[in-house]
């Protein structure tokens, strides 16, 4: 068989590969009438798990800085339970300073639940 | 900020493009064409929401290109697959009906490498140049060529049952 031969072949069978991706493409109007965040949920999962994770690391990060903060009554081992409330509180002030900045896709992402989520954005 | 206008057109493209589109997804993830609708998905939406921004320059199908081929080389590395192994014994179809020979190249092409692969696709199947191809895939036009003569010299060898190939 000559090169030129084995070129026609191969065209041959590319240009029936294509006729039947045409038959069995999806319809394009379905696929941009679905949602953005719903496409994957295998990207929404991911999204979810780095936001979920960048929540956690931020609430730990305040926890340290308040427990080794000078004056913090977590210095003094009466003030255990005062220490528990200033961190609560710091991470309640933190987690509201998140969700305003993010308020949709966080309070979603807090609670769980199965709506698929937007981009996250971190504006902190 | 993009206009409605603007917005309108960017989909009117995709609209165009869509059954090439398809056919270039299910290139690009050959080791699991079962993911290839959710890939292009993903792909337009990038498109129509703006993470991924046409800018000009390149044609809009080389940018929509290489943006599924983002998505598919992401979504690769998500499920962790390794590169395939040549399958020595690929068992092509008799090119007589056109399915069966579409099959039979399908499974040829997924025997090669996927830069071959890819580079090979683009050529043949969606009629790009090797310089636009390399540009879809981000890489130097020097290695496009190389990859496109090899996949090439690879698949011809596979469709005509040669054992002799090339890893």
């Amino acid at each position: 068989m000559t090169e030129n031969d084995s070129d026609h072949d191969l065209k041959r069978s590319f240009d029936a590969l294509r006729s039947k991706d045409r038959r069995e493409a999806p319809d394009v109007e379905r696929m941009l009438a679905v949602e953005p965040a719903a496409s994957s949920a295998r990207t929404v999962l991911s999204r979810r798990r780095v936001g979920a994770a960048a929540v956690a690391a931020a609430a730990a990060a305040t926890l340290v800085v308040a427990l080794w903060r000078p004056g913090s009554p977590a210095s003094d081992p009466r003030g255990a339970a005062g220490a528990t409330h200033e961190v609560a509180d710091a991470c309640s002030d933190l987690l509201a300073t998140i969700d305003r900045s993010n308020s949709a896709g966080l309070s979603r992402l807090l609670s769980l639940d199965d709506t698929p989520l937007p981009t996250i954005r971190f504006g902190l | 900020m993009a206009t409605d206008e603007d917005a309108q057109d960017v989909r009117e493209r995709i609209v165009e493009l869509h059954t090439e589109a398809f056919g270039w997804a299910r290139a690009c993830c050959a080791d699991a064409p079962e993911r290839a609708e959710d890939i292009l998905q993903e792909a337009y939406v990038r498109v129509l929401d703006g993470r991924a921004r046409f800018a000009g320059g390149a044609s809009f199908r080389t940018f929509l290109f290489g943006v599924i081929h983002n998505v598919a080389r992401e979504e690769r590395r998500r499920r962790g697959a390794g590169p395939r192994l040549l399958d020595l014994d690929v068992d092509l179809p008799a090119a007589s009906e056109p399915d069966a020979e579409a099959e039979g190249l399908r499974r040829a092409l997924a025997a090669l490498s996927p830069r071959q692969r890819e580079v090979v696709h683009l050529v043949y199947y969606q009629g790009l140049t090797v310089d636009e191809s390399a540009r879809v895939l981000g890489i130097g036009v020097g290695s496009a060529r190389q990859h496109f003569a090899r996949g090439k010299e690879r698949l011809r060898a596979l469709l005509q049952g040669d054992p002799r190939i090339e890893t």
